[in-house]
């Protein structure tokens, strides 16, 4: 059945009346509720004493950016211990290496290399003792539709697909 | 609603932005709305979905730099708030919401703004079985007629790529409708 032989494009979505006509001051509604509710959270954290900006009743909307300041030093301090703890847990993570089980620490870098040659090793060999793969597969053709779908499957969009062509 | 062109918005934004956004929202409201509720299903999500939009909009427009359309940068932001949506609706849902049926029992409103025959519940359970970014393709050209060059300038998508993801939902959307 093609599509637009049997439905037609009728639209099965309703709206309540006038939704269209009063859109955009329920719009500007909620952005002044939304601006008042930061406002609100901002005034929390200020230092008493500051004269708040918003006047009452319906606030005109303000299109100011609001900087927070840190105090620079209390700043400053904090990025510089930060980086000295995420340096010195790097180093010690390097210098001990991320050792497998019933590895002797204090080892270098270049002993866990060792391991993943070890590893590509076995692996190689596991595979070249396989089975050998069937002639019948390799003759085999595979459509682009079928691959598509496949990748689709597997959560790849068509998109993605040609986007990458 | 009126329509306004996006050099007399972005005319009006230097000097008063609350009238540009009045204009803007008269503007592209219904169209972003229409988007919206072709993913989301519910009029109670899709409004959700718009506001956010709205809101997020008015939160960042002084910092758009008109380099694309104001449409395409709406639509991008109506497209991930409508994303995000559907995800937490389906986090918080004990049943699968693969069918329009089961999305519309899930809400408040049920199928108080749904009025569709067997036919179209049909056609739109088979596009709710399409990917996202299929889905949001079909949507853009079967329902709203969208030339592939603007849906091209909205989405950021190749023409071609495009092309062959309508092509392909609109087998998909046939073969599922064959089968049931």
């Amino acid at each position: 059945m093609k599509l637009n032989d049997k439905i037609d494009k009728a639209n099965p979505f309703k709206v309540p009346e006038g939704y269209f006509d009063s859109l955009t001051d329920r719009t500007m509604a909620a952005i002044r509720e939304e601006e008042s509710r930061n406002e609100a959270g901002q005034l929390q954290g200020q230092v008493p004493g500051q004269a708040p900006e918003q006047a009452a009743g319906q606030a005109p909307l303000r299109k100011e950016k609001r900087i927070v300041t840190l105090r620079p030093f209390l700043a400053l301090a904090a990025a510089i211990i930060g980086f000295a703890v995420i340096a010195a847990v790097t180093v010690r993570l390097i210098g001990t290496g991320q050792a497998p089980a019933g590895y002797e620490p204090g080892s270098s870098l270049y002993a866990d290399l060792a391991f993943e040659e070890v590893d590509a090793f076995v692996i190689e060999n596991e595979l070249s003792a396989s089975e050998p793969v069937s002639a019948e597969m390799t003759e085999e053709e595979i459509s682009s539709e079928a691959i598509i779908d496949y990748l689709m499957t597997e959560g790849i969009e068509l998109i993605d697909i040609y986007e990458l062509l | 609603m009126s329509h306004f062109t996006e050099d007399d918005i972005r005319a009006t934004l230097a000097t008063d932005a609350e009238k540009a956004f009045r204009m803007i929202i008269d503007t592209y409201g219904s169209k972003l709305y229409w988007h919206i509720r072709r993913l989301v299903i519910t009029h109670e999500d899709a409004d959700d979905a718009l506001q956010n939009t709205f809101i997020n909009a008015w939160k960042n427009i002084f910092s758009f730099r008109f380099d694309s359309s104001l449409l395409t940068w709406l639509w991008s932001i109506s497209t991930n708030e409508s994303l995000t949506l559907i995800r937490k609706r389906e986090r918080q849902s004990t049943v699968s919401l693969d069918d329009v049926e089961a999305v519309l029992s899930g809400s408040a409103e049920g199928s108080t703004w749904f009025d569709g025959d067997a036919a179209e519940v049909k056609l739109q359970n088979a596009i709710l079985r399409l990917p996202e970014k299929q889905r949001i393709v079909f949507n853009m050209k079967y329902f709203d007629d969208m030339t592939y060059e603007d849906m091209s300038s909205v989405t950021g998508t190749s023409v071609g790529a495009l092309k062959a993801s309508y092509h392909h939902a609109v087998k998909k959307i046939e073969h599922l409708l064959k089968d049931n």
